[in-house]
């Protein structure tokens, strides 16, 4: 992982509430940071250099992630910027924010899939489950089973 | 093949088309099936992929032509520039306009249609959900038990061999004494092919949540397991899997555990005698001025999705099924011009279409649907939705009583989806809380979250959220119906259809029911209720399926089950069929699905389609041998 991938996935991280290990899990051969981290600087071109700076300069003086994360979302620029980050690690999209709701812009169907989203509510994405029959009448595994419990 | 001579051809390879070229196949029939839409053998794993790619996730997002422009829920594609258009969700937000909408409208005078299917090899049961419920008793005796609506030409007992052969045909997963506990009659020891599947979190806490309630808007309430056409157990004959609970039964189950008709088209394709042409549209039917037989059928073909027409012909037959679904049946006899017949209308003549199959002047009438109301909230515990099978038990034990007499019954579905029909869940409650928006109410301090505190939030909302849909019974009315669009067309020059479709009172006093049901429901289960019905100006995509009665504000949803159009009865000039589903005007013209039911019951439609189709093929063997 270069530097600012690295900044990425600790922003990310901070942001979703979700564990980098989650987010980034080293034994997969789907290299999710990076189709996002390219995804962003393309759809973002100035400002996500910018924020991604910003949120470095916030944790080289010494403050911790959710810290930064939280100086960052007070900031008119960055912000905007950081809610479609979010967005896109839940859903595997873009948001299109309408009067009538949320629309969703997938990146892929593979993204779909891997959206944070199905995590957080402990289920599967609606349309690929590697769970058994009858597995809906029992309750889930614990949230942190999907969530990562911080590392 | 153009020059053969047929015993049928079947026009639609749906579930009634299917199983009908499987019957006639087995005992040696020589049959055509002519099906509009690509054939089966691309199929699953490319329409998987264009699913999980949608940006909008409806019932009819996987499947060709597709519904949006570069997947943009905003622009939604042309049906004038499509071979095989059909109503989308996307058409009905936008159901003023013909170039969106594949139904046109007299906006002024109508609602929108709220339901769609599907036109491709192996039809609608690509997309449905495969809850496989009998009618009941009553339902086909609506006039002489509580003096509305008409009573069917047959019975419950004339079916109940036929459930029987529907449920084994399908696979049914069920419970007898479910059922049983609300009214349905079985013969002694019947047991369903598979047992009952697996009740969901949701379902449980429904279940003992309503232990005891008292009865509502005179109806006992209670919960009930659902039949339904998924596997429980492996069933080897077909190489099908057991469910294994993917959550997207529609619009398409990845693994096959859901029942669709591309099995028992397969069945019937090994057959030597059984064809099938692809890609094939008909247009209309050929009538012999003589003698009133239907002598041959017409149709366009295409090669390329939205391709030009590559060809034109007819095919014949001895005899002729119509099994195309209740919008495109009563289009084809529309668009077959018929001078010689005698019209025996009840209805004003001028309205009468000297077409097909129209004596009566009712083809195209009595258009109905299960006008859907839904009410959703958050449960005071977690009960862990969007797994399993998208519904798996239901509140039947309202459909029937002497409320019949004033307003519409219903059933009750519980959804396992959280409020993903209800909001277009989770990605609203997601933006909400990220973006500072409350469009689901789930944010109503508009505050922006993110980290924790978010995850927290989403996690309580999501691990609570319940559904209920109301199937509202809609009463037949000779006004809502199909007609010819005189100005709009397919990309193959068909005629569209217009459709003037409106609820009434008697249905209408089912929402207020519905309503009233829904609010002690969440009560007793110490629910919190979110339902809204925004008023018509808020919210456009509603334009079309919101109404106001006795000042209380509805907006209505399809439930996919399109029916009458043709419907069968006793007489011949109040109804399009007899009793075996033959055209009162053409002795060799037979209609089958949802469109030959006189009234559209209590009960989603595909099973009883399915018995249908088993008694007209017995019909049509024991007509060949006499
Ligand atoms: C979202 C949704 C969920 C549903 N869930 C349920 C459920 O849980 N339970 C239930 O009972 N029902 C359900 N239904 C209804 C069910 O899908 C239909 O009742 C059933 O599929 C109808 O079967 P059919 O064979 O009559 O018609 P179809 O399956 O629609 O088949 C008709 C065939 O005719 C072909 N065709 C059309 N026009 C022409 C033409 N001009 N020339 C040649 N071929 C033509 C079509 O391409 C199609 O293959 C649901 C429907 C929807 C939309
Ligand atoms: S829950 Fe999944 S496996 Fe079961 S029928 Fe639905 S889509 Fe198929």
């Amino acid at each position: 992982m270069t530097t600012s991938i690295q900044t990425f996935v600790t922003l990310s991280a901070a942001l979703t509430g979700i564990s980098k290990n989650v987010l980034a899990p080293t034994v997969t051969n789907l290299d999710l940071p990076t189709t996002y981290f390219d995804a962003a600087k393309q759809k973002f071109p100035a400002d996500f250099d910018l924020l991604l700076s910003a949120f470095q300069a916030l944790i080289d003086s010494g403050k911790s992630a959710e810290d930064a994360v939280a100086t960052i979302m007070e900031n008119d620029t960055y912000a905007p910027v950081a809610q479609q980050i979010n967005f896109l690690w839940y859903m595997g999209g873009w948001a299109v924010v309408t009067d009538f709701g949320t629309q969703t812009q997938n990146l892929s169907a593979i993204t779909y899939q891997k959206g944070m989203v199905w995590q957080v509510m402990q289920s599967h994405p609606m349309g690929y489950s590697v769970s058994r029959y009858g597995y809906w009448g029992q309750e889930p595994a614990p949230l942190n089973d999907y969530i990562g419990n911080g590392e | 093949m153009t020059n053969k001579q047929y015993d049928y051809i079947i026009v639609g390879s749906g579930i009634a088309g299917a199983i009908l070229a499987n019957e006639l196949g087995k005992q040696g029939k020589e049959v055509l099936i002519i099906e509009a839409g690509p054939g089966i053998s691309q199929g699953r794993n490319e329409y998987l992929k264009t699913y999980f790619e949608a940006n909008m996730k409806t019932p009819c997002s996987p499947y060709p032509p597709l519904i949006t422009k570069n997947n943009n829920p905003d622009t939604p594609s042309n049906p004038s520039r499509q071979n095989t258009p059909r109503p989308t969700i996307p058409g009905v937000i936008n159901w003023s306009d013909p170039s969106k909408s594949y139904l046109t409208y007299d906006t002024k005078t109508s609602r929108a249609f709220a339901s769609g299917y599907e036109r491709i090899g192996g039809g609608t049961t690509w997309h449905w959900l495969g809850t496989s419920l009998r009618f009941l008793e009553n339902d086909f005796t609506m006039q002489s038990t509580y003096g509305v609506e008409v009573n069917w030409p047959i019975t419950y007992n004339d079916l109940v061999s036929y459930y029987a052969r529907a449920e084994e045909g399908i696979g049914v997963a069920g419970n007898t004494e479910s059922q049983e506990a609300y009214g349905v009659k079985f013969p002694k020891g019947y047991e369903y092919p598979m047992p009952a599947v697996k009740l969901s979190m949701v379902d449980n806490m429904f279940s003992s949540g309503l232990a005891g309630m008292p009865p509502v808007d005179k109806a006992p309430v209670f919960v009930s397991s659902t039949p339904q056409g998924r596997l429980t157990q492996i069933r080897q004959s077909e190489k099908r899997p057991q469910c294994a609970g993917n959550t997207s039964c529609i619009p398409i189950c990845p693994i096959q555990a859901k029942y669709d008709a591309t099995i028992t088209l397969k069945e019937a394709l090994q057959y030597e005698t059984v064809e099938i042409i692809y890609q094939t549209v008909v247009t209309s039917v050929e009538i012999d001025q003589t003698t009133q037989e239907i002598s041959a059928v017409n149709y366009i073909q295409y090669e390329e999705k939205n391709g030009p027409a590559t060809g034109s012909g007819s095919f014949s037959a001895t005899n002729y099924i119509l099994a195309a679904h209740a919008i495109e049946i009563p289009k084809i006899l529309l668009n077959s011009p018929n001078p010689g017949i005698t019209i025996n209308s009840k209805l004003d003549d001028a309205n009468v279409e000297k077409c097909a199959a129209n004596s009566s002047g009712l083809v195209g009438a009595n258009l109905m649907d299960h006008t859907m109301y839904l009410a959703w909230g958050l449960s005071d515990k977690q009960v862990f939705p969007f797994r399993g099978p998208l519904s798996t038990a239901g509140i039947e034990s309202m459909r029937d009583g002497e409320f019949r007499k004033e307003r519409a019954a219903y059933r009750i579905e519980i959804g396992n989806e959280g409020w993903n029909w209800a909001t277009g869940d989770p990605q609203n409650t997601l933006g909400d809380l990220i973006f500072g928006t409350n469009y689901t109410q789930m944010n109503p301090k508009k505050e922006k979250f993110f980290g924790a505190a978010m995850v927290d939030k989403l996690n309580d909302i999501y691990t609570r959220q319940i559904r209920l849909g109301f199937l509202i019974e809609q009463s037949p009315c000779p006004d809502n119906r199909v007609t010819l669009s005189k100005t709009e067309t397919d990309n193959l020059g068909i005629p569209r259809p217009r459709i003037q479709y409106t609820l009434s009172d008697y249905t209408k006093n089912g929402f207020l029911s519905a309503k009233k049901t829904a609010s002690a429901i969440f009560k007793q289960i110490g629910a919190t209720e979110y339902t809204v019905a925004p008023p018509s100006t808020t919210n456009p995509a509603q334009n079309g399926t919101y109404f106001q009665y006795k000042n209380e504000d509805f907006v209505f949803y399809g439930a996919g089950h399109v029916v009458g159009t043709t419907t069968m009865g006793n007489d011949p000039t109040t109804s399009v069929l007899n009793s075996d589903l033959q055209s009162w005007d053409h002795a060799n013209l037979y209609i089958i699905g949802s469109s030959v039911f006189p009234t559209i019951t209590t009960a989603n439609p595909t099973l009883t389609i399915a018995a249908l189709t088993y008694r007209l093929a017995d019909h049509l063997l024991k007509k060949a041998k006499a």
